[in-house]
């Protein structure tokens, strides 16, 4: 095993990880800063080369978006015709749009769409 | 090949076809891996254990507390606990009767026995543990192949997942059937939580209780919002959320363990979005184990799929088999 195709691995990794966008909001743990982290650092030394490269391989599966394409979805459960706006609302408030008014907030609670 | 309500299932035992020989160098590897078309040939359980990436559990604060006994997996009732379980005739034709009479619209009634009843099981059995007792596939999966600890929080939390599976195709059912299934299933376990806690777990105070439940509320409402961002957007968003509230934030867990839950989840969801709202809220659905590999299906199979239901539904023909429910979609 070489030490430079190991690095390499690891290069990739950390450049994929940086690649990855910035959460919508701020959670307790962020997922690109804690493996970002752990792959600067001493974390990795005792893991296998193969086995670096099947963690970069899976992680860039997951960027690729590889189970989103395979089980693709209808527009039946995406947009779905008990509340069709209901993921544009969440993705849109999410986005920091601020589409939400205090009668549509009102309107979901009371109708719950 | 397992035929399985209806959709293709396929299980495979053979070894990850992306796992590379090391010898190659990885910029020629790229190029190679890059034209191997996506295919998905393993089961989320045995692409999770070929992982040999050295990963410590998560460190509890506190050491969970053991169930100290075992309460009815549902309740008591004999409806419920049962399976053998018939009502006597002239009770079910009475009741036939009433809902014929009445004109009682059954796809609302039967939130209760299937979403409250059936899908909470579902919901619950998934990473269901006792002490010294054997494990089911899924459990197994959670527990022991993706390491994480066995305790009454993370069974809430594999409970939530499946939970939120579930109401993505509620959703998609007709408003008021949906919003109804719901609520049935949301209710039900909850309150099967509160049993638990002073069943189970020996939790005295009932503030203390209530306490938990607010809790596992807020949890809910935060774990549906990232797992519905991910269903909407990519990947690696679904697994970021996954990350957070499964497998707790640990900085230490194993990306291709990611990996194999979130093919879990959108395997799920395939097959969900391959069956109709009849079928749906008559309770037909049941989660596809981790050791099974779902297979997308062709037009001509969806379409063949759709007439046995059809033929099968055409039997159906009691008042309290009445349903508005599409056969469709």
């Amino acid at each position: 095993m070489s030490g430079g195709v190991r690095t390499e691995i690891i290069e990739k990794t950390l450049s994929l990880l940086k690649s990855l966008p910035k959460e919508r909001i701020k959670h307790y743990a962020s997922f690109k800063d804690v493996q970002l982290q752990k792959y600067s650092g001493d974390a990795i030394k005792n893991v296998s080369e193969k086995e670096l490269e099947l963690q970069y391989i899976a992680l860039r599966d997951l960027v690729n978006d590889k189970y989103k394409n395979y089980y693709k979805l209808d527009d039946k459960l995406l947009k779905p015709k008990g509340n069709p706006q209901y993921y544009d609302r969440i993705l849109s408030e999410l986005k920091g749009e601020k589409k939400e008014t205090f009668g549509s907030a009102m309107r979901t609670v009371l109708f719950g769409k | 090949m397992l035929l399985r309500k209806g959709i293709s299932i396929y299980r495979y035992s053979c070894t990850r076809g992306l796992s590379s020989k090391s010898a190659i160098l990885m910029s020629k590897q790229n190029d190679i891996l890059n034209q191997i078309k996506h295919e998905v040939v393993e089961s989320p359980a045995s692409m999770a254990k070929e992982s040999k990436m050295p990963s410590k559990p998560l460190e509890l604060k506190t050491k969970p507390r053991k169930p100290s006994k075992k309460s009815a997996f549902k309740s008591d009732n004999k409806i419920e606990s049962d399976p053998e379980f018939k009502m006597a005739d002239w009770k079910q034709n009475l009741g036939q009767w009433i809902i014929k009479i009445f004109n009682i619209d059954m796809d609302r009634s039967r939130a209760g026995p299937v979403a409250g009843s059936q899908y909470f099981g579902e919901c619950k059995r998934q990473g269901l543990y006792y002490p010294n007792e054997p494990l089911s596939p899924t459990a197994r999966f959670f527990y022991e192949t993706l390491k994480l600890p066995m305790s009454f929080s993370q069974h809430f939390q594999i409970t939530l997942l499946h939970y939120w599976i579930l109401s993505v195709r509620m959703r998609a059912m007709p408003f008021k059937y949906g919003r109804n299934f719901q609520q049935k299933l949301v209710d039900r376990i909850f309150r099967d939580m509160e049993l638990r806690m002073a069943d189970e777990l020996n939790i005295k105070s009932n503030r203390i209780i209530e306490n938990h439940l607010k809790d596992f509320h807020t949890q809910m409402l935060g774990a549906v919002l990232s797992y519905d961002e991910g269903l909407m957007t990519d990947d690696i968003t679904l697994a970021t959320a996954l990350w957070r509230n499964v497998f707790n934030g640990n900085p230490d867990a194993d990306m291709r363990h990611i990996e194999a839950l979130v093919g879990y989840v959108r395997g799920q969801l395939y097959v969900l979005n391959k069956m109709t709202d009849r079928e749906f809220g008559f309770g037909k659905f049941t989660f596809v184990s981790p050791e099974e590999v779902v297979k997308p299906i062709t037009r001509k199979q969806e379409e063949e799929l759709k007439r046995r239901a059809k033929e099968e539904f055409a039997k159906y023909t009691l008042p309290s088999q009445k349903s508005v429910l599409s056969l469709d979609e």
